[in-house]
This record gives C-alpha cells, structure tokens and sequence, in this order.
C-alpha cells in the first residue's frame, strides 16, 4: 500500500469517527436544549388576547394604545401586504416547514466567505418564535432554540394560522403592533383596504421601524418601498409595471400629529402618573381605559403654534438649518394651557419636536421665571403692606441690604429710571426697581407664601430676589398658579386624569374637581387688572397687536443675559403659560445683539395659540368683586384725574381705598397724597 | 472465500467502493437528501415530536411571561374593581349615614346619588346635620339642579363630603370631624349592643321606670325637649328595659339610648334630646339641685361631670 494510500485511508476514517461523535453530540445537544425549550401556548392566538390600554381625549377621541393588539383575520388584510411581507421576508413561506433550508446555505456561506456582511435567514415563522419567545440576544443557543420552536409552530399549525399571528404581532414603530394598527396609524384606514403603494411602504418597516419611519424620514422609507416592490417583481408577485406604477403612487399619510400614538409630552406625564398610582404591569397590561383631559384641537394648535414660534426665533437668531436633529443647537419651548375654573391641563408641549427629545420641558424643566413671578410680591404687597394699585413709587436705583451677602442692586431692564409712578405702570412696565423696594418692605417669604398659595410647589429661596423670578419653576407649576388668579383666588390642582376605568368599564377613579380660596377675591382682581396693563400698553402689548382682542391678563419674564423668555396669561377661562429658552442656557440674541425677551420669543407664541383657541368665543370679562371701584388716577401722583385734565389710567381700588383718595381736590388725602413712597 | 483484507491500491478501492452494495448506499443516502429538500421529513419528524413533548415543556419566555404579568395585573385591577363595587354596593343599599362611615377605611370613599344623600341627610341627629351643612343650602342645590351627587370620602381626621355637580365639580365641599363620626358610629353599631357597650353611656345608665318616673315628673316643655318624638318609642316592638345619658353634646342635642329587650336580644335605640332637658333629668335622677347649668363642652354640648 502506497503512503498516500494510507494517509487517505487513515483520514477516512477519522473522518466517520468524527462523523459518529459529531453526529452523538447533535443528538446531545438537541435534547439538551429541548430541556429549557419553552412551551408554544395552544391555539396560537392566545398571543393576542390581553386587552390593550386604551387612553381618550376629553373629546372621546382615542389618542393612545398601550400594548394589547387589535387582531384581523387573514381575509380582513390586503392581498397586496401579505405578498409584500412574503416577497420580503420569506418568499418560500409556503413551502417550507419551518426552515427555508437554501436561504439557510446560503447565508452561511456568504457568512463564513463574505466580506464581513451578515445575511439573515430567518423564515417569517423562525421570526414569529422569536417575537414571543426570545430575547433580541445573537447567539447560536437561540438561533437553535428558535428553529426547534419554529419546527414546532409548523408541525402543530397550518400556514394561514402562522402568517396570521405573525402579521397581528409585528412591529411598525410609532408603538403600532400588527397590521391593522399601522395602517390606521400610518394611513388612516383599514389594513383591508391597503393598495400596493401602501402596502410595500408597510411592509418595509417592520426592518427597521425608526429608520424607515415614513412621517420622519420620507426618502428612506420611498427607497425602502422600492425595495420591497423590487422583491415583489422577483418572486413573481407583480409585474415591473406595477412596481414602477406603484412607485410612483402618492402616498397620503395622515398628519404627523396623528400617526405619533406611540407618545406625546402629554401621554407621557399621564403614564407616569398611572404608573406610579397602579404600577407598570397593571398600565401596560391591564387593559385600562383612561379617560384624560386633552383637548386634541387645543393640542394640535400648540404644536402649530410651538412650531411656527420657534421657526421664526429660528429666523430672528439666524440658526443654521444644519443643526436639525440636535435638540441642544437650536432653542426649544414648551406650553401647558390649563381650565381655570377646574385645573383641567387641556393642552401641553414639552419641546419643538417630541420624536427628536423626550425631555418634557413643561413638567421638568425648572427654569428661572423672571418678571414673571412678579404678580405674587404684588399680591403680597397689596395683602400685607396695604398698598394698591394706585401707590406711588418712585422709580430710582436701589440697593436693598442682605443678611450675610452683598447688597442687592437689581437694574431695571431698559437701564433707565423713570421717577414717581403708580404701581399698576410699573408691573406693566416690568420695573424692577420699584419691585426690589416693595419686596424689600413685604419681605420674601411674604411673597414665597403668595407664590405657594397660588400653586408654585418648587423650591423657592428666601432672598429678597425671589420676587424677580431667582427661583426655578416649570410651566405647569407657573400655568397653574396663574389659573389660580384667573379663577379669582380659587385654587384648583392641576390635573391630567378625569377617570379611569378596567376593561370592563368598571371605574377604577374618578377625579372630584375640588378647589379652595386661597387669595382674596379683590385683592386678586386688583392684581389681575394690572396684568391687563401688561397686555394692553405694557410689556407684553405685542399679544394685542397680533390680534388677540379678548379680556386678558399675562405677565412677561426675561432672565438675565436673554437666557429665557416667558410669557403666562390667562382669560377668564384659560391659563396659559410659554417657555423659550436653549436646554443648555445659552443667550437668545440675534446678530445685532439684541435678545429675545418674553415679549419678542414667548408672547407671540401664547398670542397665536390664544387666537385660535378662543376664536368664536363670546367675550368673557374678569368677575369683578362687589367692593371694586374703577378710578382714573393720573399715573406719576396716583391723585385722580380733574374733568378737564388729559386722561389717566384706569386703576381698580376697593371701597375702603377709594376713601383715601379726594376726588375734587385733584389728589389723595394730605397723609397719603404727601407719601410718594 | 472472498478475502476481506483491505483493498491494495487505488483501483482496488474504487473497485470497492462502486460495487453494488456501496452504490446502493450512496443512491439511499441521496434519495434521503432529495426526499428531505422535497419532503422536509426531517423537520415534521422533529416538529412532530416537539408538539408530544409540548406540555412537558416550562411555559418560559417572552409570551409567557407577558401572560403572567396579564394575569397579575388583571387580578389586581380585579381586586380595586370589586373593592369599589362592594363600597358603592354598600353606600346604594345604607339606610343611614353611620352605616356608611362605619364601613368605610380612611382614604376610602363612596359616591351617592343627591337623592339619597337627602334621605340619609334627613334622618341624621339634629345637631349634627345642622353642622354638617344647612339644610337651606341643600334644598337650594337641589332646587338649581345642579347637584347631581354627592361623594364621601374617609379621611384620617374626618369625612370628607363633596356635593357634586354633573362633570364632577365641586358645589360644595365640608369636613365632618372625627368626634361627630365617633357619635355616628356609635349609632351603627347601636342596633346589636347594650349600654354597657356602648362608649359615652358608663355612669349614665338608668333603670327604665327610674327614668319615666323621672320624666313624668317633668313640666311638658321639658319633656318634649327630652324626647322630641315619644311616638317612635311606642313604636318599639319588645320592653325598655334600661336608658342611658350620653356624655357628649353635640351642637345642643345630647344622645338618649333606650336599652330594648326582645326575647334574649337586646338593642340601643338611639334618640336626641336637647341639652338643657338632659341635664333637668339628669339633675332629678341623681338628686342633684337643678339651679345651675352644666359647662359646655368643646363641641357645644354637655360636659362631663
């Protein structure tokens, strides 16, 4: 025997023997791993069952599906989707039995020889497996735990039940599980009624839900589309011509502010509070019916109204288009618009753009209000001190000592000092001056007690700066406290929820609108006429010359150095408050340096919001207190106004204040008249 | 005989190996192959055996433990649901308030209809429905038809009582505090006790003949101010046996218990006397002068001597 001859011989075999043990160690393995394999739940459609949580609009409008699936049988999907997904996934589905055994061949070779690139071979029944049983994990023990499984699901079920299951349980994104729910999320309508455009579009996601998202990326979703029509043309499905035919289909998505039921800043603060209140298992699990107190319509006109605000503060500080997607290089805003009379939260935007941050800037952003605190030091004042709005102050520098730190010297924002002026001018004029002097008098805490009557919950320093806003608050907190005023003192808790129920409609909670007075019902009409000031001649008039004509009363807020801007108003029935700023604090210039004040970046977003929210509406005015008298006092003396001198401003005082004034004499009583303050 | 030493060279082997057995072999081997890519035998074999060994298998992974987490949370949904029922079940069929405070845990609450929390209004203690809310103001929520419930709620120091409107607004909201809810309670538990039992009676328990004779001995104003309604005593099936005086006093009316005896069963009727009448009697039974009145309690009534 030649050498070679032995060798051949030798290698042989040693290659049966390897043959024997490798085949001895499959057999091993496979019940090794048939040990730990888990059980396949019988009838398969066990898989759909647990009922979804559903959350509602004040409207009755389902905004959001938490888990669950709204199954459809086979014969309620378009044709066109079922040959789309197949085309794609898995163009021998219904051949197979589980393993398409040369796509298997071939991706190991390409595996093993190509050039780093990973082929997939997992049939849509593979696939299936491993959406209800297994983790996202890559390793080989799942790949054969998934293939037994799939063997399994093959050898028990026919092929309509398996494609049926795995069509009601695939992913889209945008938190819509199952055909049916896309298509109502992405096209508004029945998966039966899909047309080939729809349907290669649809089926293209499921490979990457956010990449492919066709509301946020349309191009990569078109060429993803093509894909999908290219393997339709391949298997045989269609024709080229009705590839290129739906190709070039349009497409009629539904608005972006309705294919989103994944999240909203809104959805989000209501999942958390359901969450802390009954746990996450019973939230996504549970099969709750929520019943919340969003208005879509109101909602809808505050993104409009972010939207278009910030695109123009875009404009005004020039920032390049560039930076789109990073929600730090370009500024961002929030809106919570709150029912006056209930605490009903009707509307809320956490930011520019939920899909590119989730950070609720409503809720949990605490930022320095400004001048926007103002109106609790003059309620504090006006309590305390027995000032009103007709007190003469004289605007000039001051410097107000602190216990243990440096003097205070708050500047006035134009740097300018204008003398005497009545208090009503200098909250509409935003004076900080004269707002140092009567915090100086009230005290701080005098206006932190104000503040915490209305609503504000956050942190406030005791210093006597607090009154300019030193504090961090959120819009909530801010919105709240100013319904407070708009509702004439009456405090009502701020609220998402109004009931919810269990899925069989039994009620679980139902919200009891409580309120309290918290603020003297004519000192409160007092500071609120003022607020009218701010919109009608004061800091926040742009509200007017936009076009906004209603009742309404706001204050304005700007931090040092233009880092935010705010404006918070309300009508008689609405609360509304408006943050602009950069997440990262930056200044708010444009290239000629000027910054953006609550009055240039804030009010015209309220403005716009206001305008659409209340068109229609029959005008509501303030309810005025019984002891309220209207006085037009000249508004550097605070004395009333003679027949024959030029006009004044109109100041609310109470019966008791009124006395204090002489109406003929052309000034107050000689005591308080002599007592510019 | 065939030798079956091994083959010597490279033809031999061939020879060998492309003999009818080894073709054989081969031409089964490659039919298995093409029956499998035909037939897939071997994946219905495996399938066929997983679905046999299916329910000795754990119910493990991702769609099991989403159906565990269902059950858990619908199990506790559950239990919230009937919790409520049983409490809005107990309030709709309450014949008096005291049942419903009485069986109501603090942070646990109750919705009624307007209509009922009327009824149940009614036929509070005097003194304490007075407390609770002017009888005025109820009739003019009733009147303006807004008033469409009314929600109780078990709070640590009190109940809380929200009148409601339609879209669950807020009328008007009142505290009824924890010594009024005492005296309730003791009211629902009434129906099964004696005097002895009952807390605010011990050293104020009378024999009943003591006590009528007492009471007859009374100028007529006096009486009906002990006893505003002697009809609903006659009503009593069963003889009184004892009476008791409370020791507290609330908004003028003192508790008067009647200790009925039916059988073996004994019950506490429970009635309200004006505080200046309770203390006449009380001044008679225990020989005491009647020329000066008792201090008033912190709730307004009498205090305890």
């Amino acid at each position: 025997m030649t050498v070679w001859l032995r060798r051949f011989r030798t290698a042989f075999y040693l290659g049966l023997l390897l043959l024997g043990i490798a085949a001895a160690a499959l057999w091993i393995f496979f019940f090794v791993t048939l040990r730990d394999l888990p059980q396949v739940p019988e009838p398969l459609s066990r898989i759909i069952e647990t009922p979804p949580t559903e959350i509602y609009a004040a409207s009755g409008e389902r905004i959001m599906l938490i888990g669950g699936r709204e199954a459809v049988p086979l014969s309620r999907v378009s044709p066109f989707f079922i040959q789309a997904v197949i085309a794609t996934e898995d163009h021998r589905f219904w051949n197979h039995r589980g393993i398409d055994k040369l796509r298997l061949a071939k991706a190991f070779c390409v595996n093993l020889f190509g050039t780093g690139r990973v082929e997939g071979a997992s049939t849509v029944t593979q696939q299936l497996a491993k959406n209800l049983f297994f983790t996202f994990q890559r390793t080989y023990q799942r790949k054969v735990r998934e293939l037994l499984v799939a063997l399994q699901i093959e050898a028990r079920y026919g092929k309509n039940e398996i494609l049926e299951a795995y069509l009601n349980q695939i992913a889209f994104g945008v938190g819509a599980h199952g055909v049916e729910q896309a298509s109502q999320a992405f096209f508004g309508k029945p998966a039966l009624q899909l047309n080939l455009a729809e349907a290669a579009l649809l089926a293209g996601l499921p490979k990457s839900p956010t990449w492919y998202n066709p509301v946020r990326h349309f191009d990569r979703a078109k060429e993803r589309q093509k894909v999908v029509l290219s393997r339709m043309v391949a298997v045989g499905s269609i024709s080229a011509e009705e590839a290129a035919q739906a190709y070039q289909t349009r497409l009629n998505l539904r608005p972006p502010g309705r294919t989103e039921p994944a999240g909203s800043y809104f959805l989000d603060v209501v999942l958390k509070d359901l969450e802390e209140r009954y746990g996450t298992d019973v939230v996504h699990h549970a099969g709750l019916k929520v019943f919340t107190t969003l208005d879509p319509q109101l909602q809808a006109w505050a993104a409009e109204s972010v939207q278009s605000g910030l695109e123009r503060l875009d404009q005004v500080l020039k920032v390049p288009a560039a930076v789109g997607g990073d929600p730090n290089a370009h500024p961002q805003a929030a809106l919570v618009a709150i029912e006056a009379h209930s605490g009903a939260v009707r509307a809320l935007m956490g930011g520019r753009d939920y899909e590119e941050t989730e950070y609720n800037r409503a809720t949990q952003n605490n930022r320095l209000p400004g001048s926007g605190f103002k109106p609790f030091l003059y309620y504090a004042a006006f309590e305390k001190k027995g000032l009103n709005p007709a007190s003469v102050f004289v605007d000039r520098k001051v410097t107000i000592p602190v216990p243990g730190q440096p003097p205070w010297s708050p500047r006035n924002f134009s740097g300018e000092y204008e003398g005497p002026m009545i208090l009503k001018r200098a909250l509409s004029r935003s004076v900080n001056s004269i707002a140092a002097q009567l915090v100086e008098r009230t005290g701080a805490q005098a206006v932190i007690d104000a503040a915490r009557r209305c609503g504000i919950n956050s942190p406030l320093a005791p210093v006597p700066s607090v009154a300019l806003g030193t504090s961090g608050v959120s819009p909530l907190e801010i919105a709240s406290a100013f319904a407070t005023l708009a509702a004439g003192g009456v405090r009502h808790d701020p609220f998402f929820i109004r009931r919810v129920e269990d899925s069989a409609g039994r009620i679980l909670e139902e919200r009891i609108m409580s309120s309290r007075r918290t603020l003297d019902a004519s000192t409160t009409f007092q500071v609120i006429d003022m607020m009218r000031a701010v919109l009608d001649e004061g800091t926040g008039n742009v509200i007017r010359q936009s076009g906004f004509h209603l009742p309404a009363a706001g204050k304005t807020g700007t931090t040092d150095d233009f880092k935010d801007a705010w404006f918070t108003g309300f009508t008689p029935t609405l609360s509304v408050s408006v943050w602009v700023g950069f997440d990262r604090g930056m200044s708010m210039r444009d290239p000629q340096g000027r910054g953006i004040t609550g009055g240039r970046g804030a009010a015209p977003i309220w403005a716009e919001f206001m305008r659409k929210a209340t068109a229609g509406e029959p005008q509501r005015e303030f309810v005025v207190p019984s002891d309220i008298r209207f006085v037009q006092v000249v508004p550097t003396t605070g004395q009333p106004v003679l027949p024959w001198g030029s006009r004044g401003v109109d100041v609310a005082l109470r019966a008791a204040q009124m006395q204090s004034l002489s109406p003929f004499s052309g000034g107050r009583d000689p005591g308080l008249a002599a007592g510019v303050q | 005989m065939e030798d079956l030493t091994e083959p010597k060279d490279l033809r031999d082997w061939a020879a060998r190996t492309f003999a009818l057995p080894g073709l054989l072999l081969a031409a089964m081997l490659a039919a298995m192959i093409v029956a499998e890519l035909q037939l897939n035998w071997v994946e219905r074999i495996i399938g066929a055996y997983l679905v046999s060994t299916n329910s000795d298998r754990p119910e493990s992974g991702a769609i099991w433990e989403k159906g565990r987490k269902a059950r858990s949370a619908r199990s506790a949904v559950e239990r919230l649901a009937s919790d409520r029922e049983a409490y809005q079940r107990m309030a709709r069929n309450a014949g008096n308030l005291s049942e419903i405070v009485g069986s109501l845990a603090p942070g646990q609450g109750a919705m009624l209809s307007a209509e009922h929390f009327r009824e149940l209004y009614q036929k509070l203690p005097q003194g304490l429905a007075a407390e609770m809310i002017s009888p005025f103001d109820l009739l003019r929520f009733a009147t303006e038809g807004r008033w469409s419930r009314t929600y109780l709620e078990k709070a640590s120091d009190g109940l809380m009582v929200y009148l409601l409107e339609p879209n669950n607004q807020v009328l008007r909201q009142f505290n009824v505090a924890s010594a009024p809810l005492a005296l309730l309670a003791r009211r629902a538990d009434a129906e099964s006790q004696t005097l002895e039992h009952m807390p605010g009676f011990q050293g104020r328990i009378y024999a009943a003949d003591r006590f009528f004779a007492a009471l007859a001995s009374l100028a007529e104003d006096e009486r009906r101010g002990l006893v505003p309604q002697p009809e609903r005593l006659l009503e009593v099936s069963g003889q009184i046996t004892r009476v008791g005086l409370s020791d507290e006093a609330l908004a003028g009316f003192v508790d008067i218990g009647f200790e009925v005896r039916t059988g073996s069963q004994s019950r506490v009727l429970l009635l309200q006397g004006q505080d200046w009448a309770v203390w006449r009697l009380r001044s008679l039974l225990e020989g005491k002068s009647p020329a000066s009145r008792p201090a008033k309690s912190p709730l307004g009534g009498i205090s305890p001597q």
